[in-house]
């Protein structure tokens, strides 16, 4: 799709290929990342693998018992790990907001 | 631009960058909030009135919200670009996106699709029982379309900002773009 002189498709490509060959911009989104993987990892230790008992539908009424018996922890979790996820998600998006400027006037 | 500059920079404007971001999310998400503690209440206290009252109210905040999110979509752009307050930054993304709410909907659809073709195979593995694979998709989809969406609308606020022909709101920030 293009609007006047931007081409959509054009910039997905571009982006790829920057991220692609820059591994900085990798880089930048692994201390988010990161932070997801621990909080992740914590629930898993504490309630156990959501993940492979949503897969299957009888243990509706499992995965709803495990959900209430743990609700207080699983909130304390997500509000912990959120706002630390959300710090570093906004210093990873700055970072590479700023990288994308300096290489784009660095090019011309 | 190395990654510990790009780290050491955010660090330093990090303040007024998150700080456009709570104002963004405030806007956003307050009054949808405000709408689901009032159908709450309704639901608690067994008013039909107030349910259906905030139920056509969320209709229209729901498409408000969306219109107001591609409007502030570029809010994070202009807040590092321009070195700009977070209340201006948001005015900036405001002015910037007239005319091309189209675009950027298109843009988030694309990238949304692609997110989901990287996350499909993930999901069918899981399905057919493999052992902590949808988490993996999930992390794996976070981390390329992180960082290409943000690529991407730095990419077009750039060229927003080089084909504006009104006025710059900031000429003291404007660059030679």
């Amino acid at each position: 799709m293009a609007n006047n002189d931007i081409d959509v498709g054009f910039l997905i490509k571009d982006a790829f290929k920057s991220v692609v060959d820059d591994p900085g911009y990798f880089a930048l989104f692994l201390l988010p990342l990161i932070v997801y993987i621990v909080a992740m990892v914590h629930l898993w230790f504490i309630i156990g693998d959501i993940f492979s008992l949503s897969q299957n539908l009888q243990n509706t009424e499992m995965i709803t018992n495990l959900l209430r018996n743990n609700i207080s922890f699983i909130i304390a979790i997500i509000i912990f790990y959120g706002i630390i996820g959300i710090i570093f998600y906004a210093v990873a998006m700055a970072g590479l907001i700023k990288k994308v400027d300096v290489q784009k006037i660095n090019h011309r | 631009m190395s990654f510990s500059e790009a780290l050491s920079f955010s660090f330093n404007s990090f303040p007024r960058f998150f700080s456009a971001m709570l104002l963004w999310a405030l806007i956003l998400y307050g009054p949808l909030i405000g709408l689901i503690l009032l159908m709450v209440l309704g639901v608690t206290s067994n008013l039909t009135g107030l349910i259906c009252l905030s139920t056509f109210l969320l209709i229209i905040i729901c498409i408000l919200i969306i219109y107001i999110y591609l409007r502030l979509a570029l809010f994070m752009q202009a807040c590092v670009i321009e070195n700009i307050s977070p209340v201006d930054s948001l005015k900036r993304s405001w002015i910037i996106t007239k005319g091309n709410v189209i675009l950027i909907f298109v843009t988030i659809l694309i990238i949304g699709i692609i997110g989901l073709v990287i996350t499909i195979p993930f999901t069918i593995a899981s399905n057919a029982g493999v052992p902590f694979i949808l988490p993996i998709g999930m992390f794996l989809n976070f981390i390329i379309m992180s960082p290409v969406q943000a690529i991407i609308f730095t990419l077009i606020y750039l060229k927003l900002i080089k084909k504006q022909t009104s006025p710059p709101l900031y000429p003291q920030y404007q660059k030679s773009y």
